[in-house]
């Protein structure tokens, strides 16, 4: 493409709708523009997408150096074929990848300058998906079908050369863990690892493998997380066998002071609570802050409140809607911390007398989120809805979300409406219940069947109750949804500006979400 | 402070400017320079800024003198420019640098990300040349160049997540 222009020519006006010239401007010099200013560049930048850099790489060279590092910012090689030419310009511009996905057999980096300014690193270990690939594109490409064990070392390789790397995920682990021995590890330096995922596919046969993993990450390491979700499903899972002696295990692992997140849902692998989940627990993680937990066997149950409770004392987020604990283990674990700030937990109706008057005790002050999802015991469905949610408006000023999933009939809407509108014991305060929370966001009650009433009586009584939760939503400025049935969709509700005066507008948004409540109820209890 | 004393301002060719406190601090740079040594009813001299622009950016804060939500609107990246703003960066290529370069000197971010934005957007979607054209900038590619990195770029497509 032939260039036309000459370079020492000051900026014309191209735009026809540009205004003239301010009068007394003066460049300082025509050749300096904004793009000489690296600042200025990646304000400008920030706007772009790839595709727009693709095009102004072939503007100038100027341009193209300048694009580099946002062009190359992101690579993923998984999966991917590449000719040479992309390949040798893949190795020339390594050093401005942040972020590589990468096959662990692949050798495509082999040569030339490695990636040293890495901050994130994935490294998929499966290969199923590479034989369609490699038929399509004929004899391009140098794919193994088979992964000599030698070349795996280019991925770890990788990690070892990159001293700033942030966070590491190893996807589709089946054929990589194996190989996490303690003799591999000297030639890799974890120092500045923060986020540490781990798909640990399903056919994992030995927890040793992680312990050595575990044990060779810095102790800067806030969050980890061991899943399977994209494990070969086909295949059965082998158990994880633990090794015989439990003690020389226990010696194996490391204490991670940083920890601060961990997610554990690794459904198809049978033995793992046993053998990964609770020891982890028990050891590594004095700091913890966030637990996420899948599927936990009952017999395991008690244990890991038990661990939890002395090894995890600052713990404050808790994610386990499927761990289904009995009545006086969920009594343990709510008693046993102070200060929670997110639940979300499964419970039995049984147990709410106990557990949620408990939970509000210890924690009243700060929770923040709370998510409850009621099982049904086995007698069956109760027709009574529960009084619990006033208590945590009532109780926890800081309340955001209140979602509550409980097992009962709708005819007990109107008793839990009641207990919101005029408390639980309605008598001893005159203007009904206190709500404490007026940071309140999201307000849920999903119960079963959709609200319904074909006795006028209590008809009025629910819209009379409508009418008067209404007013006490006035006080309610942040809450944009509200759900009083499980098939309904959210009512999105408009938020009062608290920061503007202006009480006119203010009093016109709330009097519309009062009157969009009121329609809802009204409709559904038409129907 | 009073939210109505005035601040002299002069711009690189010595010409004054006096403006509304509240307008001042609309700039980081002014606001901290003024909170640290106090209203000492001397002129702040603005060697970076000539007359024309600076009337241009007092412009901008004037108009946005009230928008309480002055330095958190733009964080939304995506957002649309507005109306007005839209109107305000219809100037030529020229001045639209020297508000760039004053908003970064001055320090004002909202007048940083229009202007900013306004530049991308007349990158955004056009083609190599539009863009030389639009910027007056000389290819200065050999053809094997180019044509190297016009492959790296169409292959290259599917390497990029």
């Amino acid at each position: 493409m032939p260039a036309s222009s000459i370079t020492s020519q000051p900026p014309p006006h191209p735009n026809n709708h540009a205004q003239p010239s301010l009068p007394g401007l003066s460049h300082t010099d025509p050749r300096v523009t904004i793009f000489d200013i690296p600042l200025i560049v990646d304000e400008i930048f920030c706007h772009l997408s790839i595709y727009d850099f693709r095009n102004c790489q072939r503007v100038s060279k100027h341009w193209r150096d300048l694009c580099r590092p946002w062009v190359w910012r992101l690579v993923s090689l998984h999966g991917q074929i590449t000719s040479d030419t992309q390949r040798e310009s893949i190795l020339q511009n390594s050093r401005w990848i942040r972020s590589l996905s990468v096959d662990f057999w692949d050798t495509r980096l082999v040569d030339g300058e490695p990636c040293r300014g890495l901050h994130e690193l994935t490294i998929w270990g499966q290969q199923q998906q590479q034989q369609p690939a490699q038929q399509e594109e004929g004899g391009e490409v140098e794919v193994p079908d088979t992964m000599p064990s030698t070349q795996s070392a280019t991925s770890w390789d990788l990690i070892g050369k990159n001293s700033a790397l942030r966070s590491l995920s190893l996807e589709y682990t089946e054929l990589l863990l194996p190989q996490l021995t303690t003799s591999r590890f000297n030639s890799i330096l974890l120092s500045t690892l923060r986020v540490l995922t781990i798909d640990i596919g399903i056919r994992i046969s030995s927890p040793l493998p992680i312990i050595t993993l575990l044990c060779h990450c810095p102790d800067t390491l806030q969050k980890l997380s061991l899943t399977n979700t994209g494990g070969n499903f086909w295949k059965p899972p082998i158990n994880v066998v633990c090794p015989a002696s439990a003690s020389t295990l226990t010696a194996r692992w490391r204490v991670l002071p940083s920890l601060r997140s961990l997610r554990v849902e690794c459904q198809m692998v049978e033995n793992l609570n046993a053998a990964i989940l609770l020891p982890m627990l028990q050891h590594c993680c004095p700091r913890l802050r966030q637990l996420a937990l899948g599927l936990v066997p009952q017999h395991l149950c008690w244990s890991l409140v038990d661990i939890l409770v002395v090894s995890c004392p600052f713990l404050n987020d808790l994610e386990i809607p499927e761990v289904e604990l009995h009545d006086l283990e969920m009594f343990r674990l709510v008693q046993g911390y102070v200060g929670l700030q997110r639940v979300n937990i499964a419970i039995y109706q049984n147990m709410v007398d106990r557990v949620i008057p408990t939970l509000i005790q210890s924690s009243g002050s700060t929770l923040t989120r709370v998510r409850i999802v009621e099982r049904s015991a086995e007698h069956g469905l109760s027709n009574t809805m529960p009084l619990y949610p006033t208590l945590f408006l009532e109780h926890c000023p800081r309340l955001v979300s209140l979602v509550v999933r409980p097992v009962s009939w709708y005819l007990g809407l109107e008793s839990s409406l009641r207990s919101m509108v005029e408390g639980n014991n309605g008598s001893k305060v005159k203007d009904g219940s206190q709500w404490a929370c007026f940071g309140l966001e999201t307000l849920a009650l999903s119960c079963l069947v959709p609200i319904d009433s074909t006795n006028m009586s209590r008809k009025r009584a629910i819209v009379e109750l409508t009418e008067r939760l209404c007013r006490k939503l006035k006080d309610q400025k942040r809450l944009r949804t509200i759900r009083l049935d499980r098939a309904t969709r959210v009512l999105q509700l408009p938020i009062g500006n608290t920061d503007k005066d202006d009480a006119n507008l203010l009093q016109a948004i709330m009097e519309r979400r009062e009157k969009m409540i009121r329609e809802y109820l009204y409709f559904h209890m038409a129907l | 402070m009073s939210a109505h004393s005035q601040i002299l301002l002069t711009s690189s060719e010595g010409t004054e400017f006096i403006i509304d406190r509240d307008i001042a601090d609309k700039s980081m740079l002014l606001k901290c320079m003024l909170e640290d040594i106090g209203e000492i009813g001397q002129a702040v001299p603005l060697p970076n800024v000539s007359g024309p622009i600076l009337t241009k950016v007092i412009e901008y804060c004037t108009h946005h003198r009230d928008d309480p939500n002055f330095l958190s609107a733009n964080d939304d990246v995506a957002a649309e420019i507005d109306e007005w703003d839209l109107e305000y960066c219809k100037v030529d290529q020229g001045t639209l640098y020297e508000l760039i370069l004053a908003a970064n000197y001055l320090d004002i971010k909202p007048l940083m990300d229009l202007t900013c934005k306004t530049v991308a957007n007349m990158i955004k979607a056009k083609s190599p040349e539009e863009i030389r054209k639009t910027f007056n900038i000389t290819n200065d590619f050999t053809p094997e160049e180019e044509d190297q990195v016009r492959r790296e770029n169409g292959k290259g497509s599917r390497r990029l997540s």
